[in-house]
């Protein structure tokens, strides 16, 4: 089946995590050119890696939360690759604890990086998208902004706003054929959920559920909602679990 | 083609409903990656889907079935497996529709649309469960309807309870499933132009534009928005996901 990423320009943010690496590379073997974006310096690796797929990639170092660095680094896209295509809104961090025990700075941070990131880029990255008349924003939030358990709040609702924002997005931007979906993953592999309280909140036994994913099982699915394959999936959720939360 | 490698090469396909536009269009998208074609209908032959699938050089084998009856099922799984040895992917798609008030409804008619969708789901997934299982290894795709999550018009309570039905079912099986290797997955399309969207409440070109301006995305849906959703569900693109249902309706319904 043709993808249609030939070509396209991705942005990609939270590129120095294990799941938007992979998104990063993904995209990349389909094809495209991919600015990958962190509050991390740029991972030389990387960008070797994708230009041994012949694409072209320019790693950006950003505060991804600060619109006037966030509008810096897509002007330096736009200079380098003429134009964006698509946008990931990879970009996210957990931090445990119940909520009396948070103090408000960290749920700052954590909403910060997850939830005003995606609002932040997505901003900035609109107009362009706009300008070509089509796009694909993809956000990767989290089965538990959708069923959360106990001991990550705000990381809970920061997805869940992820989630939401998609939606409006969606609505927003359907006249100018630009999809807007979210990827909700369960428990991947490296990650620090604390899964044994998933598993009790959501009412099934871990071993019920095959293995842990892979960034790789996450980003497969990120390829597709990002490609011509989805082209009628707009405001949706997407969950990738291996049966782990079956909504 | 796609880099990546979406493991349906060789990979033998039930296609339930495949002389229909929908699973017609899925059965063709199937074999475009080189799956071998199982078309199971109601129809006498299975018309230009199963032309086009042997003109394209692929194996595709038409099975005339009604999947409400056990033993019509039992006998096209055995044709199947008599061709092909193997079923490594089943598409639930066999599926009509109907309007009428819940008031209004007859029994006969509320029996008839609740067997095709649902109880025909549940015999030919009980029927090739078990050749999965074997193989530890398979793949069920089922066509539910985006009406089965929230009914958005009246006049499709027979329909809406079968399409919901199907994705419970679906996520029954998922967890039954799990352990063996075997992932069930749904898609709830929305509005289609297809003559079963059009017979379900959307008949002419006039009412689908106006459907279509109410969509975010501007259109109503084509059975091959669809299918292609269908053949990432049913490719090793989707092997982490079981038990879910993709909502391809350009953004009508946002569950």
């Amino acid at each position: 089946m043709e993808l249609d990423l030939v070509g396209k320009v991705a942005v990609v943010t939270g590129s120095a995590g294990s799941i938007g690496a992979r998104i990063v590379m993904r995209l990349a073997e389909e094809g495209c050119d991919v600015a990958a974006m962190d509050f991390a310096p740029p991972d030389e690796s990387l960008a070797r890696a994708i230009s041994a797929h012949g694409r072209r990639s320019l790693g950006l170092r950003c505060d991804l939360t600060q619109p006037s660095g966030v509008e810096a680094a897509v002007r330096r896209v736009l200079d380098a690759f003429g134009g964006i295509d698509i946008l990931i809104n990879g970009a996210g961090v957990i931090s445990l604890g119940e909520i009396e025990e948070f103090d408000a700075a960290e749920w700052d941070r954590v909403v910060g990086v997850n939830l005003k990131s995606a609002f932040v880029c997505s901003r900035a990255v609109i107009p362009h998208l706009k300008a070509r008349r089509a796009g694909k924003i993809v956000n990767v939030a989290s089965a538990l902004g959708h069923t959360p358990v106990p001991a990550a709040g705000p990381y809970a609702a920061a997805a869940a706003g992820v989630i939401a924002l998609g939606r409006t997005l969606a609505l927003e931007l359907g006249s100018h054929r630009i999809n807007v979906n979210t990827v909700a993953p369960g428990l991947v592999n490296g990650d620090s959920v604390p899964w044994h309280l998933a598993f009790t909140t959501w009412g099934l036994p871990g071993s019920d559920v095959k293995r842990a994913g892979l960034p790789d099982d996450v980003a497969k699915v990120v390829v597709f909602l990002a490609s011509s394959a989805f082209d009628y999936v707009t405001g949706q959720t997407i969950f990738v679990n291996s049966g782990a939360l079956m909504p | 083609m796609s880099a990546m490698d979406l493991g349906l090469r060789g990979k033998v396909a039930v296609v339930t409903g495949g002389a229909g536009a929908i699973c017609g269009q899925c059965a063709r998208r199937l074999a475009e990656e080189g799956c071998e074609i199982a078309l199971v209908d109601m129809a006498p032959s299975g018309g230009a889907v199963e032309r086009g699938i042997a003109e394209s050089g692929r194996p595709v084998l038409y099975a005339r079935c009604d999947v409400t009856q056990a033993a019509d099922v039992a006998g096209m799984v055995d044709r199947v497996l008599d061709r092909f040895g193997v079923i490594d992917i089943l598409v639930n798609g066999a599926g009509t529709t109907s309007p009428g008030l819940v008031q209004d409804l007859g029994e006969a008619e509320w029996d008839r649309i609740l067997d095709i969708n649902l109880k025909g789901t549940f015999l030919c997934s009980r029927a090739v469960i078990p050749h999965m299982k074997a193989r530890r290894s398979g793949t069920i795709v089922q066509i539910a309807s985006g009406l089965g999550h929230t009914p958005t018009v009246p006049g499709v309570g027979h329909y809406a309870a079968a399409k919901g039905g199907m994705i419970a079912l679906g996520k029954a099986m998922a967890l039954e499933l799990a352990p063996h290797n075997i992932t069930v997955n749904s898609v709830a399309p929305g509005a289609v132009d297809a003559p079963l969207g059009r017979k379900d409440g959307n008949p002419g070109r006039e009412q689908r534009l106006s459907t279509g301006a109410r969509i975010p995305l501007g259109r109503v849906g084509r059975p091959d928005d669809v299918a292609k959703v269908v053949v990432f569900l049913a490719s090793s693109a989707a092997a982490a996901m079981t038990g879910q249902t993709i909502f391809i309706n350009g953004g009508a319904l946002l569950p």
